[in-house]
């Protein structure tokens, strides 16, 4: 019996303060942001203006100083993470990787087997199931590691520019399996990316944000249906919206 | 996974129960008191020996097998050593009830606070000496101060080398150097001497087919009793009948040492019984002596403590009669 | 084939090795170096006794070895979970290591009795420090990626340590133990040098008592199988390695 789907987690910032140790400035201050509960939100900003750390924040992985994150450190599995390289265990084969989250959650075996077999399915990648991660090239490993993000079917979904790693017709393919997997249980998805295509291609809304300490420097709704198919990215709406995004960079 | 947590566990219980077994080892069950005049439960005593099983302990192999212990009530178990064999400190942690050592050693180790006495004496004569290549001419240690080409491989830092060191000033004349034990070097060199033991490497030297001589130790004036047998301090209730039968075995030993002989082959299967014919043949005149098998005098053991006091190993106020126990075998001579 | 060619080096190498032997031994004395052949002569005509005292001291290396695993993997996770534990106790892992088997041989004779109780505590001695630095660096080694993995993933510290911790020391403990097995051995044989009365029969022993009786070819042929005991838990090591880590990590590969 595969686990029901978490409800969507509304996830935000409160008056959130944060400076790393050594720091010079602080990267939050009184810093707030509201996520809206099952949607895809994209984050885009310059190199190093702390994206990252905000993901990391809401993942419960930092503490900040001042103010409260939410949900910052909750039950696991609710909250998935899919970092920007796969970080797949090499010693534990496909199954196994994308087995882990369940594992720790102490799910019983049953249940591990059929979810993974299913979500495997999902990502194509079956066939490839019992190899070691070794074996595999880098646009299959994304996959297993998209997959464990995935298998518990997390209320929320932090992405740490997952695709960036892939080369073009890989990362293609990957939006449309991403826009799939979505649709079953419709988890409030945070993504933050470099790619300005990506980010309209995926997300229901845009934050463009940048400077020390950070700031929001503007946002973009993208009200396009769902599916968008890849071809989308020649539509002239879509151009339309990447310019508005690029104009707040 | 699950098993590393049970080898963890497992290994924490191990090193636990090892230690508590190490702080609650049995000592040797104790010596019985005198027993009552009808069938009495046999002593146990376990005799830890200093060397290999050979012929320098072939009266207490022979005591074992010819009855002379068993008939005197003790349960004599022979533990056999080696190199390094810490017999005394066998004896004062209990693991043994008799120990042999050398009377040197046995004043050294007493200072350090060691609780054993001197019961019995197996040679009259130290075995110790150097040996020397037949073609080097030496027939006396003296003579080594004249012959600087001649180096000697002895344990260096020991009483022994030290004393010759000083009382016959060769500080400087002759060489030490460091021995291994071994006669290998001593045969591919014929400018080496070694240090040796009368029972050990003169024959083995013969038996490679090399004609050596021996330089007495006690000719030179240092001689503490060899294969002394000791006990506790304050000794045990049956030393005197232990010391008695040790003498009947001995003297039987040197008689005929035929079946203590064989029983040393069982024991030590690497002793070659030609070897073993050499190192009773040469012991013999060291344990007789002059004062007879298992004698000690008040003078003899004055003069071992007087010499290690010599080298500084002994504090000046020792006192040679609290070593030994007096009246053992043949009335104290003077 | 490929393994036969590889071994051509190796056996090239052996026989070169043998003939350069052979060629010194001419010239020193049979007492101090005896030749390969003299050597092989003795081990054969003694195998009996060599047999035996093989048995033992490889009994004792791996008993020792086994506990020295058993210490220093203890050790090395009760290290890595306690901070003030590693502060506190480190410093007398090292004073172990430094501990001459030589200088403790007579407590440890008056403690645990002549014999395979020394040889074993004397291998234990050798073999704990490698095993217990290079697991506690291995316990260290996981990549931040993965640590934060299992801290998203909500991991309890038990379960991080096993999920994560442990298979990535693996291969640092296994380069570890190739060094341990070796020392294991030669800790066995030095501990019956300074504390084996003979019974039971030990390689230690049998070195010694046949040096002393000039019976030096004899003496190497002891040596010879203890350095067969050595290569042995060698390749055995080597074995559980590619079998455990050999499929995912570089260095459990073919040798």
């Amino acid at each position: 019996m595969a686990p029901s789907a978490s409800p969507a987690l509304s996830a935000r910032f409160d008056e959130v303060a944060f400076r790393w140790p050594a720091a010079p400035q602080p990267l939050l201050d009184a810093w707030s942001l509201s996520l809206a509960p099952g949607r895809i939100t994209a984050i885009l900003g310059p190199s190093g203006c702390g994206k990252s750390t905000l993901l990391r924040l809401l993942a419960g992985l930092l503490q900040p100083q001042a103010g409260t994150v939410t949900p910052g450190a909750v039950a696991p599995g609710a909250c998935a993470f899919a970092f920007q390289r796969p970080t797949l265990l090499p010693w534990r084969s496909v199954r196994d990787n994308v087995a882990l989250p369940l594992e720790l959650a102490h799910r019983p075996p049953s249940e591990i087997q059929e979810r993974v077999a299913e979500i495997l399915a999902r990502v194509e990648l079956s066939p490839a199931a019992d190899q070691l991660p070794g074996a595999l090239s880098g646009g299959m490993q994304m996959r297993a590691s998209l997959a464990r993000a995935w298998v518990t079917r997390p209320g929320l979904l932090l992405m740490d520019k997952p695709f960036a790693a892939l080369d073009a017709l890989t990362r293609l393919r990957m939006y449309a399996r991403f826009q799939e997997l979505w649709e079953d249980g419709r988890p409030t998805v945070v993504l933050v990316t470099h790619d300005i295509d990506e980010a309209v291609l995926l997300a229901d809304r845009v934050v463009v944000v940048g400077g020390a300490p950070l700031a929001v420097r503007g946002e973009v709704a993208v009200e396009l249906d769902r599916p968008r198919p890849a071809a989308l990215r020649h539509d002239p709406r879509l151009g339309a919206l990447a310019e508005r995004v690029g104009a707040l960079l | 996974m699950i098993a590393l947590l049970l080898s963890l566990s497992l290994s924490l219980s191990l090193s636990l129960s090892l230690s508590l077994s190490l702080a609650c080892s049995p000592a040797a069950p104790p010596p019985a008191t005198p027993p009552p005049a009808a069938a009495p439960a046999p002593i146990p005593v376990r005799l830890a020996l200093n060397w290999y099983p050979e012929p320098e302990f072939g009266g207490f192999y022979q005591g074992v097998i010819d009855g002379s212990y068993a008939r005197a009530g003790f349960d004599v178990e022979l533990v056999p050593g080696g190199p390094g064999a810490p017999t005394l400190e066998l004896l004062a942690s209990g693991r043994a009830q008799a120990a042999i050592t050398s009377a040197d050693d046995l004043l050294v180790k007493r200072e350090k606070g060691v609780k054993a006495k001197a019961a019995w004496a197996g040679f009259q004569l130290t075995p110790v000496g150097i040996m020397a290549h037949a073609e080097s001419g030496l027939s006396s240690i003296d003579e080594l101060a004249s012959h600087p080409e001649i180096q000697v491989a002895m344990e260096i830092g020991s009483p022994f080398q030290r004393w010759i060191w000083q009382s016959h000033g060769l500080q400087g004349k002759v060489q030490a150097v460091p021995t291994s034990g071994s006669v290998a070097s001593f045969l591919a060199d014929p400018h080496l001497a070694q240090q040796a033991y009368i029972t050990s490497e003169p024959c083995v030297a013969r038996a490679q087919g090399q004609e050596v001589r021996f330089l007495w130790a006690s000719d030179a004036g240092w001689n503490p009793y060899g294969t002394v047998l000791a006990v506790a301090d304050p000794p045990p209730p049956w030393t005197a009948a232990f010391v008695a039968a040790t003498q009947q075995a001995w003297t039987a030993y040197l008689a005929d040492p035929t079946a203590a002989d064989a029983e040393l082959v069982r024991r030590n299967d690497q002793l070659d019984p030609a070897l073993m014919d050499c190192i009773a043949t040469a012991q013999a005149p060291f344990v007789a002596g002059q004062d007879g098998l298992g004698t000690m005098t008040a003078a003899r053991w004055r003069q071992t403590v007087d010499a290690l006091v010599t080298v500084g190993i002994l504090k000046p106020d020792t006192r040679p009669d609290n070593a030994w126990i007096s009246g053992g075998v043949h009335p104290q001579a003077e | 084939m490929r393994r036969l060619w590889g071994a051509g080096p190796a056996a090239l190498a052996a026989v070169l090795i043998l003939l350069v032997w052979a060629l010194v031994a001419r010239q020193v004395s049979p007492v101090l170096l005896p030749g390969p052949l003299a050597v092989l002569q003795a081990g054969w005509s003694g195998r009996g006794p060599l047999l035996e005292a093989t048995l033992h001291t490889g009994l004792a290396s791996a008993l020792g070895l086994g506990i020295a695993l058993l210490l220093g993997l203890s050790g090395a996770v009760s290290f890595h979970l306690s901070r003030a534990l590693e502060l506190a106790l480190y410093p007398y892992a090292l004073v172990l290591q430094t501990l001459p088997v030589v200088a403790v041989a007579p407590l440890l004779v008056v403690w645990l009795g002549y014999g395979t109780p020394v040889a074993v505590a004397s291998a234990a001695l050798v073999a704990f420090f490698p095993i217990l630095t290079s697991a506690h660096l291995g316990l260290r080694a996981a990549p931040v990626a993965q640590v934060e993995l299992f801290g998203v993933l909500g991991a309890g510290p038990l379960q991080e340590l096993l999920h994560l911790r442990v298979p990535t020391a693996l291969p640092y403990l296994f380069s570890g133990l190739r060094t341990a097995g070796g020392l294991a051995v030669i800790g066995a044989v030095v501990g019956e040098f300074v504390g084996s009365n003979g019974l039971p029969r030990s390689l230690g022993y049998q070195v010694l008592y046949a040096a002393r009786t000039a019976d030096t070819a004899l003496s190497f042929a002891a040596i010879g199988c203890a350095a067969g005991l050595a290569l042995t838990c060698f390749v055995l090591v080597r074995a559980l390695e590619r079998r455990l880590v050999g499929r995912w990590h570089p260095s459990g590969g073919s040798s």
